[in-house]
Protein backbone atom coordinates (compact mmCIF):
# COMPACT_ATOMS: atom_id res chain seq x y z
CA UNK A 1 0.00 0.00 0.00
CA UNK A 2 2.49 2.39 0.95
CA UNK A 3 4.45 1.58 -2.05
CA UNK A 4 1.54 2.53 -4.27
CA UNK A 5 1.37 6.28 -2.61
CA UNK A 6 5.17 6.39 -3.41
CA UNK A 7 3.90 5.67 -6.72
CA UNK A 8 1.23 7.85 -7.11
CA UNK A 9 3.00 10.74 -5.28
CA UNK A 10 6.44 10.73 -7.73
CA UNK A 11 3.94 10.41 -10.36
CA UNK A 12 1.92 13.74 -9.70
CA UNK A 13 5.23 15.29 -9.04
CA UNK A 14 6.72 14.73 -12.52
CA UNK A 15 3.80 15.03 -13.93
CA UNK A 16 3.07 18.55 -12.56
CA UNK A 17 6.16 19.92 -12.87
CA UNK A 18 6.48 18.70 -16.60
CA UNK A 19 2.73 20.00 -17.44
CA UNK A 20 3.83 23.69 -15.55
CA UNK A 21 6.98 24.20 -17.56
CA UNK A 22 4.99 23.39 -20.70
CA UNK A 23 1.85 25.96 -20.07
CA UNK A 24 4.57 28.32 -19.29
CA UNK A 25 6.46 27.85 -22.44
CA UNK A 26 3.21 27.87 -24.60
CA UNK A 27 2.22 30.98 -22.55
CA UNK A 28 6.06 32.31 -23.58
CA UNK A 29 5.26 32.09 -26.91
CA UNK A 30 2.93 35.00 -27.10
CA UNK A 31 4.34 36.81 -24.48
CA UNK A 32 7.74 36.88 -24.97
CA UNK A 33 8.25 41.11 -25.68
CA UNK A 34 10.51 40.59 -28.47
CA UNK A 35 12.94 38.66 -26.49
CA UNK A 36 13.33 35.40 -28.92
CA UNK A 37 12.38 37.64 -32.50
CA UNK A 38 15.84 39.14 -32.41
CA UNK A 39 18.05 40.23 -30.18
CA UNK A 40 18.25 43.59 -28.36
CA UNK A 41 21.01 45.52 -29.75
CA UNK A 42 24.34 43.76 -29.08
CA UNK A 43 28.13 43.80 -30.11
CA UNK A 44 27.45 44.26 -33.32
CA UNK A 45 27.16 47.78 -33.91
CA UNK A 46 30.71 48.33 -33.61
CA UNK A 47 34.45 47.05 -34.20
CA UNK A 48 35.79 45.30 -31.07
CA UNK A 49 39.26 44.44 -29.91
CA UNK A 50 39.37 42.98 -26.54
CA UNK A 51 42.70 41.75 -25.03
CA UNK A 52 42.77 39.05 -22.49
CA UNK A 53 45.40 39.04 -19.91
CA UNK A 54 45.31 36.23 -17.27
CA UNK A 55 47.82 36.21 -14.10
CA UNK A 56 48.76 32.50 -12.48
CA UNK A 57 51.64 31.42 -10.78
CA UNK A 58 53.72 32.21 -7.39
CA UNK A 59 53.48 36.01 -8.92
CA UNK A 60 50.69 36.58 -9.96
CA UNK A 61 49.04 38.95 -8.13
CA UNK A 62 52.04 41.40 -8.49
CA UNK A 63 52.61 40.87 -12.13
CA UNK A 64 48.78 41.93 -11.82
CA UNK A 65 49.22 44.78 -9.73
CA UNK A 66 51.89 45.93 -11.87
CA UNK A 67 49.47 46.35 -14.92
CA UNK A 68 47.50 47.80 -13.00
CA UNK A 69 49.29 50.81 -11.60
CA UNK A 70 50.76 50.94 -15.51
CA UNK A 71 47.10 51.67 -16.64
CA UNK A 72 46.80 53.92 -14.05
CA UNK A 73 49.69 55.82 -15.32
CA UNK A 74 48.79 55.66 -18.71
CA UNK A 75 45.65 57.75 -18.53
CA UNK B 1 3.28 70.08 -45.98
CA UNK B 2 1.28 68.39 -48.11
CA UNK B 3 2.68 66.62 -51.36
CA UNK B 4 -0.36 66.44 -53.72
CA UNK B 5 -1.11 64.75 -56.71
CA UNK B 6 0.29 66.25 -60.05
CA UNK B 7 -2.48 64.52 -62.00
CA UNK B 8 -5.71 65.20 -59.50
CA UNK B 9 -4.28 67.18 -56.44
CA UNK B 10 -5.22 64.54 -53.91
CA UNK B 11 -2.66 63.96 -51.18
CA UNK B 12 0.23 61.45 -51.48
CA UNK B 13 0.65 58.94 -49.04
CA UNK B 14 3.90 56.99 -48.71
CA UNK B 15 3.74 53.26 -49.70
CA UNK B 16 5.81 51.62 -47.37
CA UNK B 17 6.56 48.59 -49.57
CA UNK B 18 6.72 50.46 -52.55
CA UNK B 19 9.04 53.06 -51.23
CA UNK B 20 6.43 55.61 -53.63
CA UNK B 21 4.46 58.52 -53.32
CA UNK B 22 0.44 56.96 -54.05
CA UNK B 23 -2.20 58.80 -54.90
CA UNK B 24 -5.31 56.90 -53.31
CA UNK B 25 -7.82 58.68 -55.58
CA UNK B 26 -6.36 57.67 -59.07
CA UNK B 27 -3.94 55.09 -58.05
CA UNK B 28 -0.54 57.42 -59.33
CA UNK B 29 2.52 56.77 -58.21
CA UNK B 30 5.69 59.13 -57.61
CA UNK B 31 9.46 58.54 -57.01
CA UNK B 32 10.51 61.06 -53.67
CA UNK B 33 12.75 62.68 -56.00
CA UNK B 34 10.06 63.99 -58.33
CA UNK B 35 9.20 66.18 -55.34
CA UNK B 36 11.52 68.75 -53.99
CA UNK B 37 11.99 69.37 -50.19
CA UNK B 38 10.82 72.95 -49.09
CA UNK B 39 13.28 75.32 -48.26
CA UNK B 40 15.25 74.17 -45.20
CA UNK B 41 18.31 76.45 -44.81
CA UNK B 42 17.37 76.96 -41.12
CA UNK B 43 17.71 73.48 -40.55
CA UNK B 44 13.49 73.40 -39.47
CA UNK B 45 10.71 71.64 -41.22
CA UNK B 46 6.88 72.45 -40.67
CA UNK B 47 4.82 70.28 -39.21
CA UNK B 48 1.23 69.96 -37.33
CA UNK B 49 1.35 69.18 -33.88
CA UNK B 50 -1.56 67.22 -32.02
CA UNK B 51 -1.82 67.08 -28.50
CA UNK B 52 -3.59 64.15 -26.30
CA UNK B 53 -5.44 66.11 -23.59
CA UNK B 54 -5.21 63.15 -21.22
CA UNK B 55 -1.52 61.95 -21.12
CA UNK B 56 0.35 65.03 -22.94
CA UNK B 57 1.66 63.17 -25.57
CA UNK B 58 2.41 65.39 -28.70
CA UNK B 59 2.39 63.84 -32.17
CA UNK B 60 3.40 65.94 -35.28
CA UNK B 61 1.58 65.31 -38.52
CA UNK B 62 2.81 66.62 -41.88
CA UNK B 63 -0.72 67.05 -43.36
CA UNK B 64 -2.02 64.31 -44.71
CA UNK B 65 -3.75 62.87 -41.62
CA UNK B 66 -5.36 64.44 -38.64
CA UNK B 67 -5.78 62.62 -35.22
CA UNK B 68 -8.23 61.36 -33.72
CA UNK B 69 -6.87 59.15 -30.65
CA UNK B 70 -3.57 59.66 -28.92
CA UNK B 71 -1.77 56.36 -30.07
CA UNK B 72 0.27 56.11 -26.59
CA UNK B 73 -2.69 56.05 -24.18
CA UNK B 74 -5.87 54.77 -26.74
CA UNK B 75 -8.06 57.78 -25.70
CA UNK B 76 -9.69 60.00 -28.37
CA UNK B 77 -8.51 62.76 -26.48
CA UNK B 78 -6.50 64.56 -29.14
CA UNK B 79 -6.52 68.09 -30.44
CA UNK B 80 -5.16 70.16 -32.98
CA UNK B 81 -2.67 72.39 -31.30
CA UNK B 82 -0.24 74.31 -33.92
CA UNK B 83 1.59 74.77 -36.50
CA UNK B 84 5.28 74.37 -35.14
CA UNK B 85 8.40 74.54 -37.05
CA UNK B 86 10.44 71.77 -35.83
CA UNK B 87 14.26 70.62 -35.85
CA UNK B 88 14.61 68.82 -39.20
CA UNK B 89 16.25 65.04 -38.70
CA UNK B 90 19.30 64.55 -40.33
CA UNK B 91 18.19 60.73 -41.68
CA UNK B 92 15.09 58.23 -41.65
CA UNK B 93 14.68 54.90 -42.01
CA UNK B 94 11.56 54.66 -43.91
CA UNK B 95 8.44 52.26 -42.99
CA UNK B 96 8.96 49.23 -44.80
CA UNK B 97 5.98 47.73 -43.08
CA UNK B 98 3.05 48.15 -44.30
CA UNK B 99 0.03 48.83 -41.64
CA UNK B 100 -1.72 45.98 -43.27
CA UNK B 101 1.38 43.52 -41.97
CA UNK B 102 2.00 45.51 -38.80
CA UNK B 103 -2.08 43.62 -38.23
CA UNK B 104 -0.92 40.95 -39.04
CA UNK B 105 2.58 40.36 -37.20
CA UNK B 106 0.58 41.21 -34.15
CA UNK B 107 -2.44 39.10 -34.82
CA UNK B 108 0.01 35.78 -35.71
CA UNK B 109 1.99 36.80 -32.26
CA UNK B 110 -0.90 36.61 -30.22
CA UNK B 111 -2.70 33.41 -32.42
CA UNK B 112 0.49 31.56 -31.21
CA UNK B 113 -0.79 31.98 -26.93
CA UNK B 114 -3.79 29.70 -26.86
CA UNK B 115 -4.52 31.08 -22.96
CA UNK B 116 -4.96 34.47 -24.49
CA UNK B 117 -8.54 35.73 -23.84
CA UNK B 118 -10.61 36.04 -27.15
CA UNK B 119 -11.71 39.70 -26.68
CA UNK B 120 -7.98 39.97 -26.78
CA UNK B 121 -7.25 37.89 -29.80
CA UNK B 122 -10.04 39.37 -31.75
CA UNK B 123 -8.60 43.00 -31.59
CA UNK B 124 -9.99 46.00 -33.64
CA UNK B 125 -7.10 47.42 -35.97
CA UNK B 126 -8.44 50.49 -36.04
CA UNK B 127 -6.11 52.29 -33.34
CA UNK B 128 -3.37 51.00 -35.51
CA UNK B 129 -0.82 54.26 -36.36
CA UNK B 130 2.70 54.32 -37.99
CA UNK B 131 4.92 56.79 -36.15
CA UNK B 132 8.37 58.05 -36.51
CA UNK B 133 10.15 57.67 -33.23
CA UNK B 134 12.93 60.33 -32.99
CA UNK B 135 16.61 58.38 -31.78
CA UNK B 136 19.72 60.09 -31.55
CA UNK B 137 22.44 58.01 -33.03
CA UNK B 138 25.90 57.72 -31.86
CA UNK B 139 29.36 57.06 -33.01
CA UNK B 140 31.77 56.36 -29.78
CA UNK B 141 35.06 55.42 -29.42
CA UNK B 142 35.74 53.59 -25.95
CA UNK B 143 38.28 52.14 -24.27
CA UNK B 144 38.33 50.14 -20.75
CA UNK B 145 41.06 48.32 -18.71
CA UNK B 146 39.46 46.59 -16.27
CA UNK B 147 41.31 44.51 -13.22
CA UNK B 148 39.70 41.84 -11.71
CA UNK B 149 40.36 39.13 -9.06
CA UNK B 150 38.79 36.37 -7.44
CA UNK B 151 39.35 32.03 -6.90
CA UNK B 152 38.94 28.99 -9.11
CA UNK B 153 39.26 26.16 -7.08
CA UNK B 154 40.24 27.77 -4.00
CA UNK B 155 43.08 29.27 -5.68
CA UNK B 156 43.20 33.10 -6.16
CA UNK B 157 43.21 34.02 -10.04
CA UNK B 158 43.98 37.11 -11.55
CA UNK B 159 42.79 38.52 -14.96
CA UNK B 160 43.11 41.82 -17.31
CA UNK B 161 41.03 42.94 -20.02
CA UNK B 162 41.76 45.41 -22.29
CA UNK B 163 38.77 46.79 -24.85
CA UNK B 164 38.64 48.88 -27.09
CA UNK B 165 35.38 49.52 -29.54
CA UNK B 166 34.74 51.97 -32.13
CA UNK B 167 30.79 51.76 -31.59
CA UNK B 168 28.83 52.83 -34.71
CA UNK B 169 25.25 54.34 -34.72
CA UNK B 170 24.37 53.49 -31.21
CA UNK B 171 20.60 54.20 -30.89
CA UNK B 172 19.25 55.94 -28.31
CA UNK B 173 15.84 57.05 -27.61
CA UNK B 174 15.04 61.00 -27.74
CA UNK B 175 11.70 60.41 -27.11
CA UNK B 176 10.21 61.26 -23.10
CA UNK B 177 7.21 59.68 -23.85
CA UNK B 178 8.56 56.01 -24.65
CA UNK B 179 10.07 53.47 -22.44
CA UNK B 180 13.26 53.17 -22.55
CA UNK B 181 12.72 49.51 -21.76
CA UNK B 182 9.92 49.18 -25.13
CA UNK B 183 12.20 51.03 -27.49
CA UNK B 184 15.40 48.51 -26.47
CA UNK B 185 13.04 45.58 -27.22
CA UNK B 186 12.55 46.84 -30.75
CA UNK B 187 16.02 46.87 -31.84
CA UNK B 188 18.67 46.60 -33.80
CA UNK B 189 17.77 48.68 -36.85
CA UNK B 190 19.74 48.10 -39.71
CA UNK B 191 21.41 51.87 -39.88
CA UNK B 192 22.71 50.66 -43.08
CA UNK B 193 19.55 51.69 -44.57
CA UNK B 194 19.53 55.12 -43.05
CA UNK B 195 18.84 57.86 -45.94
CA UNK B 196 18.86 61.60 -45.86
CA UNK B 197 15.94 62.93 -44.47
CA UNK B 198 12.77 63.58 -46.78
CA UNK B 199 9.59 65.53 -45.76
CA UNK B 200 7.61 63.28 -47.98
CA UNK B 201 8.83 60.11 -45.90
CA UNK B 202 6.17 61.37 -42.88
CA UNK B 203 3.35 61.37 -46.13
CA UNK B 204 0.56 59.27 -44.02
CA UNK B 205 2.68 58.79 -40.95
CA UNK B 206 2.89 60.57 -37.95
CA UNK B 207 6.33 61.51 -35.79
CA UNK B 208 7.13 62.35 -32.65
CA UNK B 209 9.48 65.45 -32.00
CA UNK B 210 12.33 64.74 -30.10
CA UNK B 211 12.27 65.55 -26.09
CA UNK B 212 16.35 64.75 -25.42
CA UNK B 213 19.24 66.33 -27.24
CA UNK B 214 21.88 65.09 -28.21
CA UNK B 215 23.62 66.46 -26.12
CA UNK B 216 21.56 65.64 -23.20
CA UNK B 217 21.63 62.12 -23.88
CA UNK B 218 25.43 62.01 -23.52
CA UNK B 219 25.68 60.59 -20.01
CA UNK B 220 23.13 57.15 -21.54
CA UNK B 221 25.95 56.81 -23.98
CA UNK B 222 28.59 56.32 -21.15
CA UNK B 223 26.35 54.14 -19.84
CA UNK B 224 24.71 51.89 -22.57
CA UNK B 225 28.68 51.44 -23.83
CA UNK B 226 29.42 50.31 -20.57
CA UNK B 227 27.51 47.91 -20.06
CA UNK B 228 27.92 47.04 -23.52
CA UNK B 229 31.45 46.13 -22.78
CA UNK B 230 31.08 44.76 -19.01
CA UNK B 231 28.57 42.16 -20.16
CA UNK B 232 31.19 41.43 -23.15
CA UNK B 233 34.23 41.18 -20.90
CA UNK B 234 32.10 39.23 -18.57
CA UNK B 235 31.59 36.49 -20.91
CA UNK B 236 35.82 36.10 -21.43
CA UNK B 237 36.23 35.37 -17.48
CA UNK B 238 36.35 32.10 -15.84
CA UNK B 239 33.85 31.40 -13.49
CA UNK B 240 32.26 35.40 -13.76
CA UNK B 241 30.42 34.85 -10.93
CA UNK B 242 33.26 34.18 -8.40
CA UNK B 243 34.95 37.18 -9.49
CA UNK B 244 35.28 40.79 -8.69
CA UNK B 245 36.40 44.15 -10.39
CA UNK B 246 38.84 45.58 -8.80
CA UNK B 247 39.70 48.68 -10.74
CA UNK B 248 37.82 49.93 -14.17
CA UNK B 249 39.65 53.08 -16.25
CA UNK B 250 36.87 53.79 -18.96
CA UNK B 251 37.01 56.65 -20.96
CA UNK B 252 35.23 57.23 -23.60
CA UNK B 253 35.05 60.57 -26.94
CA UNK B 254 31.36 60.50 -28.50
CA UNK B 255 32.91 60.97 -32.36
CA UNK B 256 29.37 61.83 -34.36
CA UNK B 257 25.45 62.27 -33.57
CA UNK B 258 22.80 62.46 -35.63
CA UNK B 259 19.32 62.90 -35.28
CA UNK B 260 17.34 60.48 -37.06
CA UNK B 261 13.98 58.91 -37.34
CA UNK B 262 12.93 55.26 -36.87
CA UNK B 263 9.27 53.50 -37.78
CA UNK B 264 7.05 52.24 -35.17
CA UNK B 265 3.86 50.80 -35.40
CA UNK B 266 1.42 51.25 -32.57
CA UNK B 267 -1.14 49.21 -31.76
CA UNK B 268 -3.16 50.08 -28.45
CA UNK B 269 -6.24 48.13 -27.41
CA UNK B 270 -7.85 48.19 -24.18
CA UNK B 271 -8.64 45.29 -21.97
CA UNK B 272 -10.83 45.66 -18.82
CA UNK B 273 -10.55 49.23 -18.92
CA UNK B 274 -6.52 48.74 -19.15
CA UNK B 275 -4.62 49.86 -22.23
CA UNK B 276 -2.12 47.99 -23.87
CA UNK B 277 0.46 48.84 -26.65
CA UNK B 278 1.75 46.32 -28.86
CA UNK B 279 4.55 47.58 -30.93
CA UNK B 280 6.12 46.68 -34.56
CA UNK B 281 9.69 47.66 -35.82
CA UNK B 282 8.28 48.95 -39.20
CA UNK B 283 11.94 48.19 -40.55
CA UNK B 284 12.41 44.76 -39.16
CA UNK B 285 9.11 43.30 -38.31
CA UNK B 286 9.82 42.59 -35.08
CA UNK B 287 6.52 42.36 -32.39
CA UNK B 288 7.46 43.43 -29.07
CA UNK B 289 3.99 43.55 -26.18
CA UNK B 290 3.06 41.05 -24.05
CA UNK B 291 -1.02 40.92 -22.97
CA UNK B 292 -2.69 38.95 -20.31
CA UNK B 293 -3.88 35.58 -20.36
CA UNK B 294 -6.84 33.61 -19.05
CA UNK B 295 -5.84 31.92 -15.88
CA UNK B 296 -8.84 29.62 -15.83
CA UNK B 297 -7.91 28.63 -19.46
CA UNK B 298 -4.19 28.31 -18.27
CA UNK B 299 -5.59 26.43 -15.23
CA UNK B 300 -7.65 24.27 -16.67
CA UNK B 301 -4.56 23.17 -19.12
CA UNK B 302 -2.77 22.32 -16.12
CA UNK B 303 -5.43 20.41 -14.88
CA UNK B 304 -5.44 18.14 -17.61
CA UNK B 305 -1.78 17.68 -18.80
CA UNK B 306 -0.80 17.08 -14.74
CA UNK B 307 -3.76 14.31 -15.35
CA UNK B 308 -2.06 13.12 -18.74
CA UNK B 309 1.61 12.84 -17.50
CA UNK B 310 1.14 11.87 -14.27
CA UNK B 311 -0.65 8.89 -15.25
CA UNK B 312 1.69 7.97 -17.97
CA UNK B 313 4.34 9.18 -15.61
CA UNK B 314 2.61 6.07 -13.07
CA UNK B 315 2.30 3.75 -15.73
CA UNK B 316 6.61 4.13 -16.06
CA UNK B 317 7.23 4.17 -12.52
CA UNK B 318 5.42 0.56 -12.30
CA UNK B 319 7.46 -0.90 -15.10
CA UNK B 320 10.83 0.83 -13.60
CA UNK B 321 9.69 -0.62 -10.35
CA UNK B 322 9.06 -3.98 -11.84
CA UNK B 323 12.32 -4.25 -12.85
CA UNK B 324 14.18 -2.97 -10.07
CA UNK B 325 12.05 -5.75 -7.95
CA UNK B 326 10.74 -2.72 -5.48
CA UNK B 327 8.33 -4.36 -3.50
CA UNK B 328 8.14 -2.81 -0.08
CA UNK B 329 9.39 0.54 1.37
CA UNK B 330 12.21 -2.04 3.09
CA UNK B 331 13.16 -2.41 -0.80
CA UNK B 332 13.79 0.85 -1.51
CA UNK B 333 15.58 2.11 1.89
CA UNK B 334 17.91 -1.30 2.58
CA UNK B 335 18.96 -0.93 -1.31
CA UNK B 336 19.24 3.03 -1.12
CA UNK B 337 17.31 3.77 -3.42
CA UNK B 338 16.23 6.76 -1.63
CA UNK B 339 18.84 9.06 -2.65
CA UNK B 340 18.15 8.42 -6.23
CA UNK B 341 14.76 9.27 -5.56
CA UNK B 342 15.37 12.61 -3.91
CA UNK B 343 17.65 13.50 -7.13
CA UNK B 344 14.91 12.51 -9.05
CA UNK B 345 12.27 14.99 -7.63
CA UNK B 346 14.64 17.40 -7.27
CA UNK B 347 15.51 17.81 -10.94
CA UNK B 348 11.85 17.74 -11.49
CA UNK B 349 11.45 20.55 -9.05
CA UNK B 350 14.24 22.18 -11.30
CA UNK B 351 11.92 22.02 -14.37
CA UNK B 352 8.90 23.56 -12.21
CA UNK B 353 11.48 26.42 -11.41
CA UNK B 354 12.00 26.76 -14.86
CA UNK B 355 8.83 27.45 -15.29
CA UNK B 356 7.99 29.54 -12.84
CA UNK B 357 11.09 31.99 -13.86
CA UNK B 358 9.33 32.09 -17.29
CA UNK B 359 5.20 33.08 -15.77
CA UNK B 360 7.69 35.53 -14.02
CA UNK B 361 8.77 36.91 -17.10
CA UNK B 362 5.64 37.09 -18.91
CA UNK B 363 4.12 39.02 -15.99
CA UNK B 364 7.08 41.24 -16.10
CA UNK B 365 6.21 41.73 -19.79
CA UNK B 366 3.04 42.44 -19.44
CA UNK B 367 2.93 44.98 -17.08
CA UNK B 368 5.64 46.64 -19.33
CA UNK B 369 3.36 46.46 -22.11
CA UNK B 370 1.06 48.47 -19.35
CA UNK B 371 4.26 50.89 -18.72
CA UNK B 372 4.45 51.89 -22.14
CA UNK B 373 1.30 53.65 -22.34
CA UNK B 374 1.81 57.23 -21.40
CA UNK B 375 0.02 57.02 -18.20
CA UNK B 376 3.32 57.10 -16.06
CA UNK B 377 4.17 60.09 -18.03
CA UNK B 378 0.87 61.81 -17.96
CA UNK B 379 1.39 61.33 -14.12
CA UNK B 380 4.64 62.84 -14.12
CA UNK B 381 3.74 65.90 -16.08
CA UNK B 382 0.52 66.49 -14.08
CA UNK B 383 3.55 66.50 -10.92
CA UNK B 384 5.89 68.72 -12.55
Amino acid sequence: MLILIIKIALAIVIGYCCSYFIMAKRLYASNDYGDTSGKVQDFDCGTWELEEKNYYGPYASEDWKHDMTKAKNSL
Amino acid sequence: MIYQCKNCATALRFNPQKGLLECDACGSAYQLTEYEEPDTADGKIRLELYSCTACGAKLAVNGTECSSFCSYCGQPTVIYDRVSDVKRPDCIIPFRVSKEEAVDLIRKQLSKGPFIADDIKNFEAEQVRGIYIPFQLYDVNYTDSQFWCGKIDSFDTYHMRKAKVLFHDLTLDASKQLNDDLTRHLEPYDTSKLVPFHSAYLSGFYANCFDYTAKELENEVKYRCRNLVNNKILKTLPNPEEQHLRETYPYHTILDSKYAMLPVWFMTFRHKEVPYTFVVNGQTKKVVGAVPYSKKKAYSYLGILTAILSSLAFLLLHILFSLLRIETVFDIIVREWVNWFVVLVACFIGIWEAGNMKIKKINKHINRTKESTLQHFAKNRQEE
